[in-house]
């Protein structure tokens, strides 16, 4: 038997231990895109919406909140609520919490930095996100 | 024989962003025997349908992540996060999968699956079931699809992704590596996430126990102990 040498962190958990000047720089350089599946009214993700029968779908009162979005993507990056993998500079996922409800952001432009989003069913939480929006 | 059958056909879906997702659309069905496991009601269209449309991309990553446990972690008490490493819902990143668990419990597995609203995704998958399949059969169907998907994504020009590097690093594990990565998985832990000192701690419980043993040991230890 051999230990492997391979190294990576599991995916879609908390990474831990980032600098936190790294993740206010990273936060400025991120925006929220959405994706056009995801959507059954006209938005900023593009017109017009094309939605997929079995993806989840956005909340319509966010059709038009773009800045809101990139709001919460930056707030999550800032916080440290972000799992891997590393893809370049950005994490594949980030997380945030607002109610009962937790969004998760997953990269789909690993040069621009931008995500799309949706939302998570309370079992699929990343494990101790609360923690971090307390 | 029965099997785990993934079934797909590939679909073009305009507007859809993330290089690997939008190269690996396709109407997906899951079944064992005559039973689909992805018959789920549309509320949308009033209907019912045995196929999802949804990216491949994330379930292929997850099952590829999560392969050493999905083939050889036996279902113990006091293990955290059997669920997530076990049951396909949790690759589905947005998009609607059934909540269907693999549980090896040696030669054999068990397909689970359960009954799942998803009222967000307007679908619901109303059925629930077991069977218990050998472990070679739902190998081989874990590993045609994902041989599947990345075909699709080298034909579509996506090269180099997670699924494609993860995927390299289980096929070019050696049988000592990959005993280790069993071992590892036994214990509920993931193979590339260890420190060192874990790393050790599984080397040198195995160098003690005759290997008739080490499996039944692994299945039962707690990691952190």
């Amino acid at each position: 038997m051999r230990a492997t040498q391979r190294r990576r962190p599991p995916s879609r958990n908390l990474l831990s231990a980032i600098d936190p000047d790294r993740l206010r720089q990273l936060a400025t350089s991120v925006s929220y895109v959405g994706s056009v599946e995801h959507k059954d009214t006209p938005s900023f993700a593009g017109r017009p919406p094309r939605p997929r029968p079995d993806a989840t779908l956005c909340d319509r009162a966010l059709a038009d909140s773009r800045d809101q979005l990139t709001a919460w993507l930056r707030t999550a990056i800032a916080k440290g609520a972000i799992g891997g993998p590393w893809e370049g500079e950005f994490p594949r996922y980030a997380w945030y919490k607002t109610g009962n409800t937790v969004y998760e952001t997953r990269l789909v432009n690993r040069v621009q930095g931008t995500y799309k989003g949706y939302g998570l069913l309370p079992d699929e939480w990343p494990k101790d996100i609360e923690t971090y929006y307390e | 024989m029965s099997e785990l059958c993934f079934d797909l056909e590939w679909e073009r879906v305009d507007g859809s962003r993330g290089d690997e997702l939008a190269a690996t659309w396709a109407r997906l069905s899951i079944r064992v025997d005559a039973t689909t496991i992805t018959r789920v009601n549309d509320y949308r269209s009033l209907g019912l349908r045995d196929r999802i449309l949804i990216p491949l991309y994330p379930l292929a990553e997850w099952i590829a992540t999560h392969w050493w446990s999905l083939l050889y972690e036996v279902q113990a008490t006091g293990r955290d996060g059997y669920e997530r490493r076990h049951n396909l819902r949790f690759g589905r990143e947005g998009f609607a999968l059934p909540d269907l668990f693999i549980k090896p419990t040696g030669e054999r597995a068990l397909i689970e699956w359960r009954a799942l609203e998803l009222p967000e995704a307007r679908v619901g998958f109303s059925a629930g079931g077991t069977r218990d399949l050998e472990l070679a059969s739902i190998r081989d169907s874990l590993f045609d699809l994902i041989e599947t998907l990345l075909a699709r994504l080298d034909q579509e020009g996506v090269t180099d992704t997670g699924l494609h590097q993860e995927w390299r690093a289980i096929q070019a594990a050696d049988e000592a590596e990959a005993a280790f990565c069993i071992a590892a998985a036994r214990l509920g832990q993931d193979p590339y996430d260890l420190s060192e000192p874990e790393a050790d701690a599984i080397l040198a419980a195995a160098n003690r126990l005759p290997v008739g043993w080490q499996d039944d040991f692994f299945d039962v230890a707690n990691s952190n102990t």
